[in-house]
């Protein structure tokens, strides 16, 4: 039997770290930055989240560092792409190959074990007053973690930040045309820092949510594929703060369903695990079409 | 054609510029590396160095364990070179290897009685075409759709390990409590040539195909083609290249490529698959073919040193308590500063340049 309330809060763990990745992530695609290393950043704060709070005892600080680490790469792949011009879709995998490797190192260094780390202390996780007492839908506001109920505020300001803030104005403009952008006196590469920093935040922020909030220790590979459905949740939802958002729900109710569906379908677990990834595929695939379409009418 | 030539000749890629390059990263990643052995609180340096870079060539078959490791390195690095080449990214390589060692492992098992050559030959050629249809659909849904490669072949990386563990342990599931299949007929054997280290003649496929595709780069229109379109897309489109097939042809012979590799690894290595076999050859394929420039004979000489880095972790893993990691982080740290030291030549002129204009401004 599933259990929709269940689906439900998956459906929300699941979509928060590629929200908030892809919500992130935005403002650097925005400004003309493709980030591909989203996967490499989440993977790099979910370890220093664990490392900060197996040293103090504290998620908070933890919670800190992973974001602090998420903006130091979000730094490197915006020197190296904005800075010295590198192709972006290699800076980005320079950060997943190093990611890949280095946590692991630093795994089997600091806590001697190269699958996991030490078991620490998870954010606080918060029921709602008032909506957890609803009837049927009280289960999932019940023991949220504090970074799932941040994700609609969040979203939020980025809409704000990115439609009437200058700062968003400008990413904007630096994305659709540099040249014109410089001429019209906006400084190109601070903005394009900026909003390549913005994603290296977020992405702390989603990191961390895996590793001191979803689970409560970093677990060698643990982003598995999430940065990359960020990006695609980017495209799906058509660099729109809320269009990400949703495109993140989708993606994490099929998350969700394919948990639910494990085990008491005849379709072995194998085949189900797959849906997260070919409905990537085929969102990504049915969104470009679609564009095609559209500037073909045009 | 001079100013087609400049057209394409935005990034010097004089060989020994190329070599010097790497050279100097290479020194920059084992001061990095010692850095963070010295974080670790190592204080014999060299000895880990030793370890790592010359005990493994004077152990008794210390060379043929090298080219073991460097075999599968050369099929991936050249098969992410082929596409890299026209400027798209397969990052499928895992996956696609994945189904071709699936496909050389069932038709090795599953046909029995055949001459030995006609055997190898079907399992190569079945594994290379699986691999590359798998990596044809990324690039089909690249030039029909725009669908960007890497999220592609990511995504089906991911299925296709799901899969083939699947078919794995439900369908050809050999009895034992490893999940793999059941070893192959000894007529799809490809031969050893140095017992009792698995180097098999997968090697010499490796280093034909390299210089193979030597040949094509440099010599053949295709190569041509492959090389404008990377370097110049609008330029090459210009001078005639159908991009879209282009990109294509491309894809299809990485994914036939990846393919092989598997079929290497299976036939000449395990004799069997073995679930989650591969330590991330795909991966590293993308490494070598960075730090290589996408140039065949840089790929070999890369995949031998990757090669020769695996050996000396594995020891090091052993023997001390340096994690086999470390090293991937050394050829992470390869690649970083390659690509760096490509991007600070590159932009060399353009700053000075930019300098030059400054100092007459100040004068004027």
């Amino acid at each position: 039997m599933i259990s929709i309330a269940s689906v439900i809060s998956n459906t929300l763990a699941s979509a928060t770290p590629i929200a908030l990745a892809g919500v992130g992530g935005m403002f650097g695609e925005r400004s003309g930055i493709t980030n591909i290393g989203l996967e490499g950043t989440m993977l790099f704060s979910a370890f220093a989240a664990v490392v900060g709070c197996y040293y103090t005892q504290s998620p908070w600080v933890g919670l800190l560092l992973g974001i602090a680490v998420g903006v130091l790469v979000a730094l490197f792949h915006a020197f190296f792409c904005i800075s010295l011009k590198v192709d972006q879709t290699i800076v980005g995998l320079a950060v997943n190959i190093l990611a890949a490797s280095m946590t692991v190192y630093a795994s089997s260094i600091l806590f001697g074990n190269k699958g996991f780390t030490a078991s620490v202390e998870k954010l606080p996780s918060i029921s709602i007053p008032g909506l957890q007492d609803l009837p049927f839908f009280g289960a999932f506001f019940n023991d949220m973690s504090i970074i799932t109920i941040l994700v609609l505020p969040l979203t939020i300001l980025a809409h704000i930040l990115l439609y009437k803030s200058p700062f968003g104005l400008q990413t904007i403009a630096v994305g659709q045309n540099p040249q014109a952008a410089y001429v019209a006196g906006i400084n190109v590469k601070r903005t394009q820092y900026l909003a390549v920093l913005l994603g290296g935040l977020s992405c702390g922020l989603a990191g961390s949510y895996l590793s001191i909030s979803y689970l409560s220790m970093f677990v060698r590979d643990m982003v598995s594929g999430r940065g990359f459905i960020a990006i695609a949740a980017i495209l799906f939802g058509r660099y729109t703060p809320f269009g990400i958002f949703c495109a993140a729900l989708f993606f994490g109710l099929a998350d969700a369903v394919q948990i639910a569906l494990q085990g008491t379908i005849s379709i072995p677990n194998e085949i189900i695990q797959c849906a997260p990834y070919l409905l990537t595929i085929l969102a990504v695939t049915v969104n470009e079409a679609r564009t095609a379409h559209r500037q073909a009418a045009i | 054609m001079p100013i087609v030539s400049q057209l394409f000749n935005r990034r010097g890629g004089q060989a020994l510029t190329q070599v010097i390059i790497f050279l100097v990263s290479f020194l920059l990643a084992m001061v990095a590396g010692a850095l963070l052995l010295l974080a670790q609180g190592h204080t014999d340096i060299v000895s880990v160095y030793y370890q790592l870079l010359i005990k493994p060539l004077l152990q008794s078959n210390g060379l043929f364990k090298v080219l073991v490791q460097a075999t599968p390195l050369i099929f991936a690095g050249l098969a992410v070179a082929v596409a890299f080449k026209c400027d798209v990214f397969n990052i499928g390589v895992e996956g696609q290897l994945y189904a071709g060692a699936l496909t050389a492992a069932y038709l090795g098992y599953a046909l029995q009685g055949l001459p030995g050559p006609v055997h190898i030959l079907i399992c190569t050629v079945g594994a290379a075409a699986v691999g590359g249809v798998l990596a044809l659909i990324a690039g089909w849904l690249k030039v029909k759709y725009r669908v960007h490669e890497v999220i592609s072949t990511i995504m089906m990386n991911h299925i296709i390990n799901n899969v083939v563990t699947l078919l794995v342990v439900d369908y050809f599931r050999n009895d034992g409590p490893t999940a793999r299949t059941p070893t192959i007929a000894d007529s799809a054997r490809l031969t050893q040539l140095a017992p009792p280290t698995q180097l098999n003649t997968g090697f010499l496929l490796a280093l034909l195909l390299c210089a193979a595709l030597y040949v094509v780069f440099e010599k053949t229109p295709f190569g041509w083609q492959l090389n404008a379109a990377g370097k110049n897309l609008c330029a090459a489109r210009y001078c005639g290249v159908n991009a879209k097939r282009l990109i294509l042809t491309a894809m299809l012979i990485s994914g036939a490529m990846a393919g092989l590799l598997g079929a290497e690894r299976v036939l000449g290595g395990f004799g069997y698959l073995q679930v989650n076999f591969s330590p991330g050859y795909g991966y590293d394929g993308i490494t070598v073919a960075v730090i290589a420039g996408n140039h065949p004979l840089g790929c070999l000489l890369m995949s031998l040193l990757m090669g020769l880095l695996t050996v000396g972790g594995t020891n090091l893993n052993v023997m001390t308590d340096v994690p086999s990691e470390w090293v991937d982080t050394l050829s992470a740290f390869i690649f970083i500063f390659v690509v760096a030291a490509n991007a600070v030549l590159l932009y060399l002129p353009a700053w000075k340049e930019k300098r030059l204009m400054r100092e007459r401004r100040g004068k004027a």
